[in-house]
């Protein structure tokens, strides 16, 4: 059966599942920013999950669209992208939805950096809104102080971040398990009451006024005028933000599917053994932890420069509590289970308000179902297919022996 | 006053705050002994003592009990049992499926269920989200030695916290329950082939580790006259810490953990020029040195893994 799926989806037939599938997928969460009545969408969420469920259960389906996908590499990524250009103008008329989905892409963005080191390497961190507010009060107070362009203020958000996790490194280095939960635990209740009283971040009253984004001349205030329709000024903030997570997905893609996603990987299933097949774990742990803690950073850099205000309520706890589900939720070690956790996460509570005082009992409620019910998310995380990557290696291997055998020759 | 007596003052006002905070961590620490996980919803059991003894306290005032000796009987023994009974429940319902699941589940899933309890007395209480005020019960007064102030109510909080401490004491190491525990914090393969009821283990772990922080609940509110519903989440980092720097699965290392940690505290904010917001941070601070460089705490076993 998987044979017959296989041989048809990749003719041109192929080609039209592939968008089917992306546009049923993209209107699929474009619907829960449209749908304005509660029980309708909550009817659509467990339709889709259901779906989901079912498409886990059926192989035969999902190698089928999956060599559909390989066979059709091009077409589907200028699919994919000009669905994404469409957001801005499906909410032409809610900015508000608008803004909660930049929201939900910026969460994207820090989630990837914790799964690096939650999902990929098996390093827990409970730190995630503190390494944000690093990189939101650096991008802040460069930005209101020193005068700096947005861009240098992103990027030294960011670094600065991968700095500051340098100083917890060790720690978290030391540590295992538990201790290591307590450590970054205890790490982010640290920074959170530092922020509240240190004088130069404002305290209490945060940072006020943070410039919005401008990039040499063009200014992210302004509504694009395109003639027939006119976008919000968050569109700009979108495309932007949007820009941000496909770089950022595609690197950790890139490292999933490297050797280092391999090596890190053999480090988050059994350190002993990984040890004594010569990985170097302090190594690769620094390495990860670092780049994971600059994605944070950088989504809290551009947080800062989004809302232009922000103060230490922002970076609780409860924040960190928020991203390490999405990672658990959505699957662990999957980019694209991130993708769909952070949507979810982020929207549903907006979108919930109609149960405004209930909200937070059903979110700590459907944490636990979920949880025991379906550990591995909502994604689960496929044993890794080690064919090209072996292949690429011997490759490599039988490279340099051809091209000393041509030395040979010459000499 | 002098430097001294200043010390004196200081550590007193600190072990109140370490008595409360060795409280609870007993309870993370029986819960890591028979479970082998952390229950980061255990603050929220200790809010729920506070929360409790109001529902209580309300009770005692229909039934016509005044502001006497038995309403706090009343107080104490219904909170006890109340958030007892919640604590089973919910460690039933959803703390045992995730027992053997790996920490970073059971781990998400305490704390969602952290988040369930505080909503609820958010929600349930009247007017739960506001602080609550907390009757005052126990003899006003004090008296003084040199120049150090001692109220009557430090020192009947004291007492209720040393005699709480030696009937845990006394239910782990004497009674058939407790060697049931230590039998399934040992080894609980074991224990169940000894005969061990294992599912009536948990309970009774959950029963003494909610009763305990229901006790710590009680006195923080008599102490500071009043209860919010968000403050079990500090609390349940703090007695997490505490049970750490004690070592965990160590009752009596849990109590030691609690009240270095409420010294920390206060003398941290009398005697380091940060200012006293601040000293949690150094508190938090001395908890990861502690995590770095003796990670099985101060009385903990010692276990190593070498290549």
């Amino acid at each position: 059966m998987t044979e017959i799926g296989k041989h048809k989806l990749s003719g041109p037939l192929g080609v039209l599942a592939v968008l089917l599938l992306e546009a049923v997928l993209f209107f699929a969460v474009m619907a829960i920013f449209l749908i304005e009545g509660g029980w309708v969408l909550i009817a659509e969420i467990v339709v889709g999950v259901a779906i989901l469920i079912l498409l886990n259960r059926i192989p035969g389906i999902k190698t089928g669209l999956k060599a559909a996908f390989t066979a059709h590499k091009t077409i589907a990524i200028i699919g994919a992208l000009v669905l994404l250009l469409l957001p801005p103008f499906l909410l032409v008329k809610s900015a508000y939805w608008l803004f909660v989905l930049i929201n939900a892409v910026m969460f994207i963005i820090a989630c990837l950096g914790l799964n690096l080191q939650l999902g990929s390497t098996g390093m827990m961190n409970l730190a995630g809104a503190a390494f944000m507010a690093f990189g939101a009060y650096t991008a802040g107070l460069l930005s209101l102080n020193a005068g700096w362009p947005s861009w240098a203020t992103l990027l030294a958000g960011m670094l600065v971040t991968g700095l500051f996790s340098i100083i917890l490194f060790i720690p978290v280095l030391k540590t295992k398990g538990h201790y290591l939960a307590l450590v970054t635990i205890a790490f982010q209740f640290m920074v959170v009451i530092l922020v509240e009283n240190v004088e130069f971040t404002g305290g209490p009253q945060g940072l006020k006024n943070i410039p919005y984004l401008t990039f040499f001349g063009y200014s992210f205030n302004e509504a694009i005028n395109l003639g027939f329709i006119t976008l919000h000024k968050y569109a700009n903030y979108y495309y932007f933000v949007l820009l941000l997570a496909i770089v950022v997905a595609l690197v950790c893609y890139r490292i999933y599917r490297s050797w280092v996603g391999v090596t890190v990987a053999t480090i988050r299933d059994d350190e002993v053994a990984a040890r004594t097949n010569g990985v170097r774990i302090n190594y690769w742990k620094l390495v990860i932890f670092v780049l994971g803690n600059c994605f944070i950073g950088l989504s809290g850099a551009f947080f800062a420069h989004l809302i232009g205000f922000i103060s230490p309520p922002n970076f609780v706890f409860d924040r960190s509590l928020v991203m390490v589900s999405i990672v658990i939720l959505g699957g662990m070690d999957n980019v694209f289970g991130i993708i769909l956790g952070s949507i979810l996460l982020i929207t549903l509570p907006e979108k919930l308000r109609f149960i405004q005082e209930y909200r937070f009992l059903i979110y700590g409620l459907l944490l636990i179902i979920m949880l025991i019910f379906k550990p591995k998310g909502l994604i689960p995380f496929v044993p890794r297919d080690y064919k090209d990557l072996l292949t690429k290696a011997k490759s490599k291997l039988t490279a340099p022996a051809a091209k000393n055998a041509g030395g040979e020759q010459n000499g | 006053m002098s430097g001294f007596e200043m010390i004196i003052q200081q550590s007193i006002n600190g072990l109140m705050l370490g008595m409360m905070y060795a409280l609870v961590a007993v309870g993370f620490t029986l819960y890591f002994g028979v479970l082998d996980l952390i229950n980061f919803g255990h603050g929220d059991f200790f809010m729920l003592g506070g929360f409790m003894a109001l529902v209580m306290y309300m009770l005692g005032e229909v039934l016509g009990l005044g502001d006497n000796i038995f309403m706090l009987i009343l107080m104490f023994i219904g909170s006890m049992l109340l958030t007892a009974v919640v604590a089973i429940g919910t460690a039933r319902l959803a703390i045992k499926p995730v027992m053997k699941a790996p920490m970073i589940i059971s781990l998400l899933v305490t704390l969602g269920l952290g988040i369930a309890v505080r909503e609820s007395v958010r929600l349930l209480y009247p007017l739960g989200a506001n602080p609550q005020f907390f009757p005052t019960l126990l003899p006003q007064g004090d008296f003084t030695i040199g120049n150090v102030f001692i109220r009557y109510e430090n020192l009947i909080i004291l007492a209720i916290g040393i005699l709480t401490i030696l009937v845990v004491y006394y239910i782990i190491n004497r009674t058939k329950m407790g060697s049931a525990i230590r039998a399934v914090a040992q080894d609980d393969e074991a224990a169940k082939m000894m005969g061990v009821n294992f599912n009536r283990t948990i309970d009774m772990t959950f029963l003494i580790g909610a009763a305990v922080a229901a006790i710590a609940g009680i006195l923080f509110g008599l102490y500071y006259g009043r209860i919010q519903f968000n403050m079990g989440a500090i609390m349940g980092v703090i007695g997490f810490s505490a049970s750490v720097i004690g070592g965990l699965g160590n009752v009596f290392g849990a109590i030691v953990g609690g009240i270095l940690f409420g010294l920390m505290e206060t003398l941290a904010a009398a005697a380091l020029p940060i200012g006293s917001e601040n000293k949690r941070v150094f508190a938090f601070l001395v908890v990861i040195l502690f995590l770095i460089f003796r990670p099985n705490g101060i009385l903990g076993e010692k276990t190593s893994e070498r290549v």
